[in-house]
């Protein structure tokens, strides 16, 4: 079954949002930190879709030293453009990528530019549109990769 | 050049030696500060031993003094001008006394200055004293002073009348000679003089004769014959119909010893009563002349103030308006060209620094700065004319003392500057400073640009009132920036709630969902995710109106129409099935949604208060209606694809809209006044929210309509009409 990756440092609060996903069988892993994601996206090829809150904490929980590599995030308003970037730009990932962001609003030229497949604004979604997003750009991916 | 003090704060300062008056410069004192020159050194010297409190601070006062005056020292003070006298006097308060003066005496008459300068001697009528130096050097120190208290005041024929004489000087037969030849030949004879006798002013109104005033003086006496002086008395007495006797006595006033006490008390009381009666012509001219000034000025401000306040009240960070307000200000009174303008902002708290300083930099032409730029730029401007300096800062002293040590020749505070006024508010506290170009060293001169007493009042008054609007702007400035702040602090806890809300939904949307179908709590799960759906819609209206001067701060990105749509309508379905108005929609009716440039998440949001409307709105169908009773979401092209206009109608069934309703109910805050029954609760912000997303960013139209049905119900159909250009490809969507 399909394996989600969703950063996101809020996701105790919000993760009703894929139950919807996780009944249906999906594997949802999370990120939580900046750092953390950074290590998590090395692997992208082992997912089949990218989640992405482009407010992303840069220290952790543990408080651990910002990774070098993360270091430049910070020059970006929010730390998951830079890591966006990176993903698009350092690792050429493949894999389709949605942006769940209370700020999606604002950010939808720049994210759409970036590549993203989806943005979603993380205020008053229902688990169900999380959902169908996932199916679709899932489907359009599988079509694509089809043709 | 006299070096004086003020009797009252002794505050020493520079003033010319023919001044009578000055006004005291230490802001805080002001005192109307009288010199008396006396050619007499004995009654000089009887005024040092018996000093009386020199200086008046109201006209009253001066009025007093000057009674006080005559009485001590019997000397004619009926020519008295009030303050400031000559050179300081301008030329429309001598004619409104002058005017003064003809009412009392029953017709106009000329003011002459006399000075008698042995070969340089010379009348000028007053009025027409145009180059004062010139005057000045012309005269022999001695009679400097003297010509301050000779000024003569002589009636001139009217209608072939003489009306009366008045003379008041200290007698020379030579000055007398040619004031006779000067006058016409009636009022000559009738001036009353007495060679010998030092002062003399006789008083005749209306050809009866009041009384005469004069002094005798030993030497006078010596250089006449004993003869020609009494033969002169007489003739005087004769024609003034006074006693011969009396007259001689009253004439040896001082020398002759048979004169009693008796007569001179009664000429003490006459002159005094006489010079008060005048005086209070004079004053009351004076202050005629000055209420009129002033009702012209208050005026005249009164409309610039209106102007001000209404450029200001728009924009409480200009201060343009005012810096141009004191300086109309300063030319009614004043004459001098500014060379510079100034002020500083020093000595404030942060934050009213802060404010002021937006508040100046935005007027344009002038630079907040600090008060030692301020000292720096004084001497540099005072070799260039006066300067006018506005400050936000401390109090007077301390900048007065900060002038002082910066700038040599600077004694106490103010000597700088010609004035300090003090700008005081409840909120800002300052000076206005105004300087002459030789501003080094006071001289009377520099009391010329402040004209008078009222010229002084009016700067202090001026001084406060810029202050109160300084002030109010300030105050304005303080209310905007708190209310930005404010702005702020909402927005932000908006987004903070939007977490908490958007967890509380998706967990509502599982729990409705999973709920099997006949349990118990399925309604209750369904009932609590509309609670929250309208919590969401509530705090996003929130946030959306508070950030009002919203720009579209994303790019328009091309969706489809269905996409917003279909979002609004998922979001209430349960609510709307709950009450048996099934949602029908989103439809395109003849082509699928077409693509369009949005702010889908405007838009979305939009579409929900229109949609949230309609479901909250709309009454349970009557039994039968259920078929029919249904709220659309229709989409279709108006007139035509080329017309490039996509109308989205929603359609409901519920309370009506009253006609004079429908433009008001765009308002934020406004709700139906068949709206606000039946326990619906709303914040009146849906409407607002949806125009402004519809109309200003998308630049499209909202119309609503409302129809009476058969029953309560009224058929409520909202369009919303978006410009849709052809240049969009359509998009195939199905519409579910």
């Amino acid at each position: 079954m399909p394996k989600i990756l969703w950063i996101e440092d809020d996701y105790y609060h919000v993760k009703g949002l894929f139950r919807r996903l996780e009944k249906e069988g999906y594997t949802i892993l999370y990120a939580t930190s900046a750092n953390e994601a950074y290590y998590k996206v090395q692997d992208w090829q082992t997912y089949d879709v990218i989640v992405v809150d482009v407010i992303l904490p840069l220290r952790d929980q543990r408080d651990n030293e910002l990774l070098p590599e993360v270091e430049n995030w910070k020059q970006e308003e929010y730390a998951g453009i830079g890591l966006l970037k990176y993903m698009y730009r350092e690792l050429r990932i493949e894999v389709p990528v949605i942006a769940l962001s209370v700020v999606a609003n604002k950010l939808a030229g720049t994210l759409e530019a970036l590549g993203v497949d989806e943005v979603l604004l993380k205020r008053g979604i229902l688990p169900r549109q999380v959902q169908e997003t996932v199916h679709e750009v899932l489907e359009r991916r599988h079509h694509d990769t089809r043709e | 050049m006299l070096t004086a003090q003020c009797p009252r704060c002794n505050q020493p300062f520079s003033v010319d030696a023919t001044a009578t008056h000055a006004l005291c410069l230490n802001s805080s004192c002001q005192a109307i500060v009288h010199f008396a020159f006396f050619e007499n050194r004995q009654s000089a010297a009887a005024f040092e031993r018996e000093r009386q409190p020199w200086y008046s601070t109201s006209l009253e006062q001066l009025a007093d003094h000057t009674r006080w005056m005559v009485s001590y020292f019997r000397e004619p003070i009926l020519c008295y001008v009030p303050p400031p006298l000559a050179d300081l006097v301008s030329q429309e308060i001598l004619q409104s006394i002058q005017a003064g003066f003809a009412d009392y005496l029953g017709g106009p008459f000329t003011l002459f200055e006399v000075s008698d300068v042995g070969e340089h001697r010379r009348i000028e009528p007053l009025a027409r004293k145009g180059n004062a130096k010139d005057t000045h050097s012309t005269r022999e120190s001695k009679f400097r002073n003297f010509t301050r208290f000779c000024t003569v005041l002589r009636t001139h024929e009217v209608d072939g009348q003489l009306l009366g004489d008045m003379e008041c000087h200290r007698t020379d037969c030579r000055v007398i000679d040619e004031i006779v030849s000067l006058g016409q030949s009636e009022a000559s004879s009738h001036i009353c003089w007495c060679g010998f006798v030092e002062l003399t002013a006789p008083i005749v109104v209306n050809n009866r004769t009041l009384g005469v005033i004069f002094t005798g003086q030993k030497r006078h006496k010596d250089r006449m014959k004993q003869d020609t002086m009494n033969d002169r008395i007489k003739k005087a007495a004769a024609r003034l119909g006074i006693d011969e006797k009396r007259m001689l006595n009253l004439a040896y006033a001082e020398d002759v010893e048979e004169v009693d006490d008796h007569d001179i008390s009664v000429l003490k009381e006459e002159l005094g009563r006489i010079a008060s009666q005048i005086q209070a012509y004079a004053i009351s001219a004076y202050q005629s002349q000055r209420e009129i000034k002033e009702r012209e000025f208050l005026d005249s401000i009164e409309d610039v103030f209106t102007e001000a306040i209404s450029m200001i009240t728009p924009n409480p960070l200009s201060i343009k308006p005012l810096l141009d307000l004191i300086l109309r200000g300063i030319q009614l009174f004043t004459s001098f060209p500014l060379a510079g303008l100034f002020l500083t902002i020093e000595g404030q708290t942060e934050s009213q620094q802060y404010i002021a300083g937006n508040l100046w930099s935005r007027s344009g032409d002038i630079e907040p700065i600090t008060v030692d730029a301020a000292v720096f730029r004084l001497a540099e401007l005072k070799r260039a004319g006066p300067v006018v300096g506005i400050s936000a800062s401390e109090w007077p002293l301390s900048i007065g003392r900060q002038l002082g040590n910066a700038v040599p020749g600077f004694r106490g505070e103010g000597a700088l500057a010609t004035c300090l006024v003090p700008i005081i508010s409840s909120s800002c506290e300052g000076v206005l400073i105004l300087a002459s170009p030789s501003c080094q060293q006071i001289s009377s001169s520099d009391l010329r640009y402040i004209s008078s007493e009222l010229g002084r009042r009016f700067l202090r008054d001026l001084g406060h009132t810029v202050g109160e609007h300084i002030g109010v702007c300030l105050d304005i400035a303080r209310i905007k920036h708190d209310q930005v702040k404010f702005r702020h602090l909402m927005i932000s806890l908006g987004h903070e709630i939007n977490t908490p809300i958007q967890s509380m939904l998706a967990d509502a949307a599982n729990i409705a969902d999973e709920l099997p179908v006949n349990s118990e709590l399925k309604e209750i799960a369904e009932h609590n995710l509309e609670e929250v759906n309208r919590l969401h819609l509530l705090s996003e209206n929130i946030i959306s109106v508070l950030s009002e001067t919203k720009k579209p701060e994303a790019p328009l990105s091309s969706h489809s129409v269905f996409r917003p749509l279909r979002e609004a309508c998922e979001m209430f379905e349960g609510e709307a099935a709950a009450k048996g108005c099934n949602i029908i929609g989103p439809r395109s009716i003849g082509s699928p949604f077409p693509k369009m440039k949005m702010h889908l998440f405007d838009l979305t949001l939009a579409f929900k208060n229109l949609i949230h409307n309609a479901v909250k709105y709309s009454f349970y169908p009557p039994r039968g209606m259920e078929g029919e009773r249904f709220i659309k979401v229709i989409g279709r092209w108006q007139r035509g694809k080329e017309n490039q206009e996509y109308v989205v109608e929603i359609t409901n069934y519920g309370v009506g809209i009253k006609p004079e309703e429908m433009e008001k109910i765009f308002e934020p805050f406004y709700r139906g006044e068949w709206a606000t029954d039946r326990n619906r609760t709303g914040s009146g912000l849906g409407l607002a929210l949806a125009k402004h997303v519809i109309v200003d960013m998308h630049g499209g139209k909202i119309q609503v309509q409302s129809l009476p049905m058969p029953g309560t119900a009224y058929l409520n159909v909202f369009t919303v009409i978006l410009p849709i250009s052809q240049q969009e490809p359509e998009q195939e969507v199905t519409n579910a």
